[in-house]
């Protein structure tokens, strides 16, 4: 039995719990039957969208809490997390239950446009902490990617030193198996390796080197191989590293330019709607 | 344990995601200051920007104030008062039964009347506009007498202004009430007309021989002697004068009529006789003629309630009563008998061949009416929002 993640924390009760109570808020939207039409402004619209704002400063709070008071209050981030997932999913459905379904080129349909590709983003974040932890572990090997940097440089030191104490040929060879291991973003992005060396290019390699810097020509290329195994471990962690964190940088600006949004819609609406009801 | 001093090589530098990317917090600030910009601060800058800040499209009424908000709504943090709309429209009488005459509900023209959403609902015209009061209008207006009503579903029966009781009182009856009857001086069978053949056996009458639509095609017109009755029912009244018919009318006209062309008669055989000996001949004649019409197997008596009174010298003995029918019995609904041209004048008034009776109902009861229409959204069904049948109380 897998282990309980944030999604599914006991037994699922914020997935129960979010999607009975959507249940309900929709039974009483299709019973509620307005004059003109359903739309934000009814006595029920208004009361969906008070939900939804709560909602939305629920999920806001969560981003505070985790950044300036881990541990403080009651129960751990993690609990936390249950309901900060399934209630930013629920407002997906409860905002245009608000709303009547009514959606247009305005401020007010930006608001939820931008809710929408926050819990996308989201989501996505929670596929990664779901995902990828697991992989991680998988591919630790034991080594700290301290020791694997440290690694790195020691052999690009040895093989400094084999390339100066051997012929030209020596240098020129070494020269074909150096990689700058300086990842560019997109590199660590998509996880693409520099390119291993094959056996046959090897070999071919080492046919142009004199024959008594043979077996030095084979440690240089067994050094070089193995930097460059090295770096592409490093490349492959550091990718999904950067796919647990990269979701935050859409996630976290979205969110608040929904709420920077969805705050501007009640400004406005209340603006020109003054008494409520 | 942290170490003490911890130098970050470039490659470990490049190996976070944070190496390659603005600051996390810059890139929010940003964001929230931009959306601030578009969503708040551009359309503040001028009235002209708010298009994006309205709830949603203008109806084709108000298109030329679109760009001016204040036009209709109060200054900041006002929706639209009842002034502003009575700065165009004439809102004296209008909803006098549910706004001006009910203070208390503490409606608006805007509870009604919903703008922003197209054309779809300034004007509403579906059936929440009256049961989100008539469902529970014992509630909103206590001692009312109209039954709540949620939907056409629970719709009572049809009431008709018409007769019940003992004695029978004119009130709004419901047509499942067994003792409902019309009241009318008037003698009429459906079934005797309807059930007349020709001589090749086909009727001779159907119902539009008499009922004739009226010219917005909605009701049918009254119907009257002239263009109905008189085509087969002459009004004879002596054997010597055929081809001599008496003009509808009422009684005293009759009497002038019978005794006119009796006089003219026995003047053409006068020749020598004695002027007072005719006269008392006309007199007794019209007398009989008039009594002939006027009783049970006259001609007037046929289709009439006739009564016998004292006469004022020379006025006839007799008084036809008035037909006294209710123009319309239910006054206040809208029937379209031209979108109902598909269907027989019998499959919904059913009980023609059956009434013998100018007194009977032969409305339809609500049951037919649900044969087809049903409550906006129920299947294979013509939706029948209130307004449907009803016309809104104030706007008469």
């Amino acid at each position: 039995m897998s282990a309980e993640t944030f999604v599914s924390q006991r037994r699922f009760l914020w997935l129960w719990a979010c999607s009975l109570a959507l249940l309900a808020l929709g039974a009483v939207y299709l019973l509620d039957h307005p004059i003109g039409s359903r739309y934000g402004g009814t006595r029920l619209g208004l009361i969906y969208g008070g939900i939804s704002a709560a909602g939305i400063g629920f999920l806001m709070w969560y981003g505070i809490r985790k950044r300036h008071s881990y541990r403080s209050g009651r129960g751990t981030l993690k609990r936390w997390l249950g309901p900060h997932v399934w209630i930013g999913a629920s407002l997906v459905l409860l905002v245009p239950m608000h709303s009547g379904f009514h959606l247009g080129w305005n401020v007010h349909a930006a608001a939820y446009l931008l809710m929408l590709l926050t819990v996308v983003s989201g989501i996505w974040g929670a596929y990664a902490y779901l995902r990828f932890p697991a992989e991680m572990t998988n591919r630790r090997e034991g080594l700290t990617t301290r020791a694997c940097v440290d690694e790195i440089d020691s052999i690009s030191r040895d093989l400094a030193v084999l390339a100066k104490t051997n012929s030209a040929a020596f240098a020129a060879a070494t020269a074909r198996l150096e990689v700058e291991v300086k990842p560019s973003f997109a590199r660590i992005m998509f996880g693409r390796p520099f390119h291993a060396f094959s056996k046959q290019e090897l070999s071919e390699l080492l046919g142009t080197l004199p024959k008594d810097e043979y077996q030095a020509g084979l440690k240089m290329t067994e050094l070089a191989s193995r930097r460059i195994q090295i770096a592409n471990r490093l490349i492959k962690e550091a990718s999904i590293v950067v796919h647990m964190r990269i979701w935050l940088y859409f996630h976290l600006p979205l969110s608040f330019g929904c709420a920077v949004a969805a705050a501007a819609h009640i400004f406005w609406v209340l603006f020109y709607r003054w008494p409520l009801l | 344990m942290k170490p003490e001093h911890h130098v970050v090589s470039e490659l470990e530098q490049r190996l976070d995601v944070a190496h390659h990317l603005p600051s996390l917090r810059r890139i929010w600030i940003g964001v929230a200051v931009a959306a601030l910009g578009v969503t708040v601060v551009w359309p503040m800058s001028a009235p002209t920007r708010r298009g994006g800040v309205s709830s949603g499209a203008i109806s084709n009424h108000h298109r030329l104030i679109e760009a001016q908000c204040e036009q209709c709504h109060a200054p900041a943090f006002g929706s639209v008062p009842d002034p502003k709309c009575a700065a165009c429209h004439s809102v004296g009488q209008h909803a006098v039964s549910s706004v001006a005459g009910h203070q208390e509900l503490d409606a608006r023209c805007t509870s009604c009347h919903k703008e922003h959403h197209g054309e779809e609902t300034l004007i509403p015209s579906d059936s929440p506009l009256c049961t989100n009061c008539h469902s529970h209008i014992d509630r909103i207006a206590p001692g009312s007498l109209q039954p709540g009503i949620s939907d056409f579903e629970h719709h009572p029966e049809f009431a008709v202004l018409a007769w019940s009781g003992d004695p029978p009182q004119l009130k709004k009856v419901r047509l499942d009430d067994p003792d409902v009857r019309d009241r009318t001086h008037l003698k009429f069978s459906h079934d005797g007309h309807l059930s007349q053949l020709a001589a090749d056996g086909k009727p001779v009458l159907a119902c539009s021989s008499c009922h004739q639509p009226t010219t917005d095609g909605n009701s049918m017109q009254p119907i009257s002697y002239a263009r109905q009755c008189e085509r087969c029912h002459h009004i004879e009244f002596d054997g010597r004068l055929e081809g001599t018919f008496v003009p509808h009318g009422d009684a005293a006209g009759v009497k002038g009529f019978v005794t006119a062309q009796l006089a003219k008669l026995h003047i053409e055989t006068l020749h020598d006789g004695d002027r007072s000996e005719t006269r008392d001949l006309v007199a007794k004649e019209s007398l009989d003629a008039e009594i002939g019409l006027f009783t049970p197997g006259g001609a007037c008596f046929k289709c009439h309630d006739v009564e016998e009174v004292t006469p004022a010298s020379n006025a006839s003995r007799f008084k036809v009563l008035s037909l006294d029918r209710q123009a319309r019995l239910m006054p206040a609904a809208v029937f379209r008998h031209p979108t109902h041209r598909l269907v027989e004048c019998e499959s919904c008034h059913a009980g023609v061949r059956k009434s013998t009776s100018a007194s009977d109902i032969l409305l339809p009861r609500i049951a037919r009416c649900r044969e087809c229409h049903a409550d906006s959204g129920t299947p294979a069904m013509v939706d029948s929002p209130c307004l449907e049948c009803h016309r809104y109380h104030a706007a008469k």
